[in-house]
């Protein structure tokens, strides 16, 4: 059976993660010289809120090439954030190069992170799970890519600014006014959604937008992951929102990994969405 | 005069030579398309030269040693023909330095397996040629030597005719116009000598003259950029001079082939990147060197030819440097191998090279893109503050409240497609009036007061279509009410209400009320708009502490709502309030 591999930068829903028996690996994580790799989100955005200055790293090739090899079986799926924001795909690239004479490893550049990548990850993993050969999963891993889609709220664009991540995001920041700047994903990199003054709007935007995606792939239902760092309350309401308008298959509501709340800060919301049916 | 020069000045000569290039490498870079685009011909030849003047040793064997790439290898059987013909000598005079140049020339030429015309070896043929010519009528170096430049540089501008790859790229080859400027770094420095009787200046001083000279060169390649007219000038704008490698690029090229207007600037865009997306036949570029016992060199190329092109096997006997494009690296090193000892074994890949390469391109292409049509947001709003916080996000603006068709007009641009936004309705007629007679491209967002301005302004995507910009401002207008507080100015009936000169009053939609004071105006507009974040911005007459004041006490009374005070310093309104 063909066996997905990703980063903790995923947040993939823990039930899933057992269910579909996905290997999961910890990004290193530092507060300056201290390593807190897997530290449980509260503490790391209490100590976020506290003003101290979290950092992450790629995950290693070491560590992927020890994963790829203790695995027992014959294919294996690496899944990772775009590698326009992060080394990891190379590394893994670098990875699977190595143990090639060992296990078949294929790597996927998801072009998102966290609840995007997510979508992406568990599509792959029900595939895989369901007995598919790794060409099949791969074109399913393709086919979520070309339609899901992530929209993010974030409060604080400095922590992605300082990261140099931003990208053409950077349009949104040096606002007087106080606003909520929302984000998107393009081509692998972070591009501006929109400005809305509150939450409410925010959520109006992002129903626009999902009843637009669901025209234009003439699909009628979807599958969505609603992820929060800090705030919980806000996902409920976005639940509530989209549920009273669009048929939803599944629905998971999550905290954020901490390895992408280094990027996101506390506040910090969003959605992935994947449209699906004909 | 100088009529003889010695190896150590030879030596200089080479080193002039050397700093020359160097200082232009990433331009010679930027030129490279041919064989393979991968633009890393400057590096390759300033390395080759660069190990070739390294300590003491033999410049052939050194060169050979360090050589790099088609063009590093071309180069070292330059230097090794050129050596070769005249290091029986102590001193060289003008006909032996042309003899030097012709064999060197030819020494390259045999290296290559076919030769193509429009590349190094056409300019290395040219100077040699001119060299012959000038040295039968002249012992001076420094005038031989000037005509060699001369013709050289001719000769590279004539490369594009010759190689139509070159052509369709817009660019001279990189090879050619890295062997131009050793020539011009020779020149150089022979004239140092004869200036300075044979005192070789410091390095670094020299380096520093050619570092300067290139960075005169890249401005004035700006410079006439900029002389194409207004409308190119306008690309380069936001990027003057810290222009970036690819920038440089670009413009250089820009230059070269004359662009004049946005549509040629375009096409010539796009086929500069059919040119360099190319495909390529062979994958890696592979090199190695074998140190044996009379190696057969002629053997070792008609055994390595089947596997690839642009092949060079040089050297002696003992020594001998391969270099090869192929996609079956491996084979090339087992082959070898046969021959005798390898060392310094190199693979790499020029397709992700070339990938590198071209994705800079692409961004060059979107970035031209962008600058040309991408809109712009004109917002004409009354007071600096509130031109201030439209300008924060992305917008300018026109500070007045109702312009003149004229004053509009001023701040148009051919280039940019606008979204007008009046922070006043008398502002409309005015704007539509500037687009509609001068026909510049642009739309008109009937924003009617301030908050609908700059709400409209908070829905702009840089990123989304005008259509849907358009759409979203609309919607955003109509999300968004706005109340005033102002003193009347003549006394009035407004059907029931009678104001009077000196009154305070509130206005909200068509209802005009009279208040006793300022602050209680602000409150009864605020529990009559409704909404859950109300944005307040203070006028000119009033000052900072009382407007915080009355932010206090709004956000103590009204604990449900969420208020923010903004300075916006128009004149008339105290308070202009928007709520939604």
């Amino acid at each position: 059976m063909v066996k997905i591999v990703t980063g903790d930068a995923s947040s993939i829903p823990e039930p899933a993660v057992k269910k579909y028996d996905i290997t999961i690996l910890k990004h290193p994580l530092y507060f300056g010289d201290e390593e807190v790799t897997g530290i449980p989100p509260e503490q790391f955005y209490k100590r976020v809120g506290e003003g101290e200055m979290p950092r992450t790293t790629l995950l290693p090739t070491g560590l992927l090439v020890n994963t790829y090899e203790k695995l027992d079986t014959d294919a294996i799926l690496s899944i990772h954030l775009s590698s326009k924001m992060s080394g990891t795909y190379n590394s893994a690239l670098t990875a699977a190069e190595m143990v090639k004479d060992k296990v078949k490893v294929e790597v996927f550049d998801t072009g998102l992170t966290t609840l995007g990548e997510g979508m992406i990850v568990l599509e792959s993993a029900i595939c895989a799970f369901a007995g598919k050969d790794i060409e099949s999963i791969k074109t399913k891993a393709e086919e979520v890519k070309s339609r899901v889609k992530m929209i993010l709220a974030i409060p604080d664009l400095n922590f992605l600014h300082r990261s140099g991540r931003l990208g053409k995001g950077k349009a949104l920041l040096g606002t007087m006014m106080r606003i909520i700047p929302m984000i998107t994903y393009d081509d692998g990199e972070i591009v501006p959604f929109g400005r809305v003054r509150t939450e409410s709007q925010a959520i109006l935007k992002i129903r626009d937008e999902i009843r637009k995606d669901l025209a234009e792939f003439k699909a009628e239902r979807l599958k969505v992951l609603l992820g929060y760092t800090t705030d919980k309350k806000i996902c409920q309401e976005l639940e509530e929102s989209i549920r009273k308008e669009f048929s939803i298959d599944e629905l998971h509501v999550l905290q954020i990994d901490s390895v992408c709340g280094v990027y996101l800060g506390p506040g910090a919301w969003g959605i992935s969405y994947y449209p699906i049916g004909c | 005069m100088i009529d003889k020069i010695d190896f150590k000045m030879f030596r200089s000569l080479l080193k002039g030579g050397y700093e020359r290039l160097s200082s232009q490498k990433e331009w010679v870079n930027n030129l490279n398309v041919f064989p393979v685009p991968d633009g890393d011909t400057g590096s390759n030849m300033t390395l080759t030269l660069k190990g070739a003047l390294s300590g003491d040793g033999d410049i052939t064997e050194n060169s050979l040693l360090a050589a790099r790439g088609n063009s590093g290898i071309i180069l070292s059987q330059f230097l090794n023909g050129f050596v070769g013909a005249v290091d029986h000598k102590e001193q060289i005079d003008t006909q032996d330095f042309a003899f030097a140049l012709k064999e060197g020339e030819k020494s390259a030429r045999n290296s290559i397996r076919n030769p193509v015309e429009g590349t190094i070896l056409t300019i290395m043929k040219e100077a040699s040629k001119c060299a012959t010519q000038s040295s039968r009528r002249e012992r001076n170096f420094i005038r031989v030597l000037e005509d060699v430049v001369k013709t050289a540089s001719i000769t590279l501008k004539m490369t594009p005719e010759m190689l139509p790859v070159l052509k369709d790229a817009g660019v001279v080859d990189a090879g050619g116009q890295g062997f131009v400027y050793i020539l011009e770094g020779s020149l150089y420095s022979l004239k140092e000598f004869d200036l300075e009787n044979g005192v070789v200046p410091h390095i670094s001083k020299r380096l520093y003259v050619w570092k300067t000279l290139a960075s005169i060169e890249s401005i004035y390649r700006i410079r006439n950029l900029f002389n194409l007219g207004e409308r190119m000038a306008k690309l380069l704008q936001s990027k003057p001079l810290e222009m970036d490698l690819a920038w440089e690029r670009v413009i250089g090229l820009i230059k070269n082939r004359k662009i004049k207007t946005i549509p040629a600037l375009r096409q010539f865009a796009r086929k500069l990147i059919s040119v360099w997306e190319r495909k390529i036949e062979y994958k890696y570029d592979v090199e190695c060197l074998i140190r044996g016992r009379d190696i057969q060199r002629q053997s070792l190329e008609e055994e390595i030819a089947p596997f690839g092109d642009s092949i060079l096997v040089v050297g002696s006997p003992s020594i001998t440097k391969v270099h090869i494009h192929t996609n079956e690296p491996e084979r090339i090193f087992e082959i070898c191998s046969g021959y005798g000892e390898l060392d310094d074994k190199f693979i790499e890949d020029m397709e992700e090279q070339q990938h590198e390469f071209i994705t800079t391109k692409r961004e060059i292409e979107i970035e031209i893109h962008q600058k040309e049509v991408r809109p712009r947001v004109l917002a004409i709003l009354p007071g600096d503050g509130l031109c201030e916080i439209a300008r924060s996000m992305g917008a300018e603006v026109i500070k007045s409240s109702n312009p003149s068709t004229k004053e509009v007009l001023e701040y148009l641009n051919d280039e940019y497609f606008y979204f007008i936004l009046p922070g006043n309705g008398d502002a409309i007629p005015a704007s539509l009036q500037a687009l509609k007679c001068s026909k510049k491209s642009g739309v008109v967002i009937p924003s009617k007061t301030i908050p609908e301005a700059l709400n409209a302004l908070l829905s702009y995507n840089p990123e989304s279509e005008p259509k849907e910009n358009e759409e979203n401002m609309r919607e955003a207008i109509r999300r968004i009410k706005t109340g005033r507080v102002t003193v009347s100015a003549r006394d009035a009936q407004f059907g029931t209400q009678e104001v009077n000169e000196g009154d305070i009053i509130s206005i909200f939609g068509s209802e005009i009320k009279v208040h006793k004071n300022i602050n209680e105006a602000v409150f009864e507009l605020v529990r009559k708009m409704e909404g859950e974040i109300f944005t307040l911005f203070y006028g000119i007459e009033i000052n900072k502490e009382n407007a915080e004041i009355l932010l206090g006490e709004l956000k103590n009374e009204l604990k449900d709502k969420d208020f923010e005070l903004y300075y916006g310093g128009q004149p008339y309104y105290q308070y202009i309030i928007g709520a939604e």
